[in-house]
């Protein structure tokens, strides 16, 4: 989630009220989405750069951009938390040696089996 | 002639199937099937009195399982089939968190009345419950609601190997159970929960009625290895439950 502020609004109200809204709606939708789903993950981009513990050293003068040193403090902590996963595709779960899926709760790996359950039941 | 008609995601299947089996012996009834894989069914829409699917790509699929994407809301009764209902969100949720009851780990930790609050929360929010608010500014026949089938214990999922393992499984089926009955009785609908004896321990259904069970499994086909999709004889079990209740006037929600 972007840490940078708006610089204008149209709803009407004041830009440092539309910017909080904005991102609060935004936070607690990518809330939700990290703990309603194992394949999403939170990078806290933006309580790192704007919490104020960072007492704002990561904005530049203009009190909006963010200085390289603050994108560089998200990204390595991105690649610590994520090494080895951050890359790695989204793809459908794989069949495991036995036959069996990999992760046998996964909706994806179940669409196919959806379809031919149905095709077979009314097909009769 | 009663008319029911049965809507859901793929576990319609086994009732279909189900019915075959004994429909000759119930010629009352009639069963219109309006069903298709879940993701394809959170965009049903009601219009002009009918179901209709929102995208063109809903629509094909739906017509290519049952033979139409549009259905009247003209029938005695109506029986949402999965749609979110089930115990998947509940075992799901149970991956972060853990009950009193559970053996201590890195979940976190919650109180009974927290989760199932939470409970009520999830399935309070299935789409099945959205349908059968949709239906209700229409129709005023009862709507019955059956859960997902649990997977059949053949084919364990690791998620509930973890929670026999914490001791949660029971916790966790006692509480999406009351919820079930929580959130359908909220809303009027009538609950058909899974018949007991299909069960094998709280969170699995015995392997005799899983679809895999009457294929190869020996194929390397994965779809010959359907556990998640239950067979004929569970879809006339389900069945024989809910069609001597869902017409009945006696429950219909005030």
């Amino acid at each position: 989630m972007s840490p940078v502020p708006l610089t204008a609004t149209a709803s009407g109200e004041h830009v440092l009220q539309a910017t909080t809204y904005s991102k609060s709606v935004l936070r607690a939708v990518t809330g939700q989405l990290f703990h309603e789903r194992d394949d999403v993950d939170y990078v806290p981009s933006y309580e790192v750069i704007t919490s104020a513990v960072s007492r704002g050293q990561f904005f530049e003068s203009n009190l909006r951009s963010v200085k390289g040193e603050g994108v560089e403090a998200v990204m390595r902590m991105f690649f610590a938390e994520d090494r080895g996963t951050a890359a790695a595709p989204k793809s459908p779960p794989a069949a495991t040696a036995d036959g069996e899926l990999a992760d046998p709760d996964s909706e994806d790996a179940d669409e196919v089996v959806c379809e031919e359950a149905l095709l077979e039941a009314f097909a009769s | 002639m009663k008319r029911l008609c049965i809507i859901g995601t793929s576990h319609i299947a086994a009732l279909k199937l189900g019915w075959e089996r004994i429909k000759e012996n119930c010629p009352e009834i009639g069963i219109t099937f309006f069903g298709a894989p879940g993701k394809h069914c959170e965009q049903l829409r009601l219009v002009d009195n009918a179901l209709v699917l929102a995208t063109d790509e809903d629509a094909r699929v739906f017509k290519r399982f049952c033979g139409t994407s549009r259905v009247m809301v003209d029938y005695d009764a109506f029986l949402l089939v999965d749609l979110g209902i089930g115990t998947h969100s509940a075992v799901l949720f149970s991956q972060k968190v853990r009950t009193e009851e559970q053996s201590r780990d890195d979940r976190r930790p919650i109180s009974d009345a927290c989760f199932a609050s939470a409970l009520r929360g999830l399935l309070g929010n299935a789409f099945a419950l959205d349908l059968a608010r949709t239906l209700r500014k229409v129709t005023r026949v009862p709507i019955g609601l059956v859960p997902a089938p649990m997977r059949s214990s053949d084919y364990p999922s690791p998620r509930v190997k973890a929670l026999v393992n914490s001791g949660g499984d029971r916790t966790v089926a006692r509480a999406c159970a009351q919820a079930m009955r929580e959130v359908a009785a909220q809303a009027g609908l009538r609950l058909y929960p899974q018949p007991d004896h299909t069960l094998d321990g709280p969170l699995y259904t015995s392997p005799v009625y899983s679809r895999a069970r009457e294929r190869d499994t020996e194929s390397e086909d994965i779809r010959n290895k359907d556990r998640n999709h239950m067979n004929a004889q569970y879809g006339e079990i389900v069945l024989r439950v809910v069609l001597p209740d869902i017409f009945s006037e006696a429950r219909v929600a005030a």
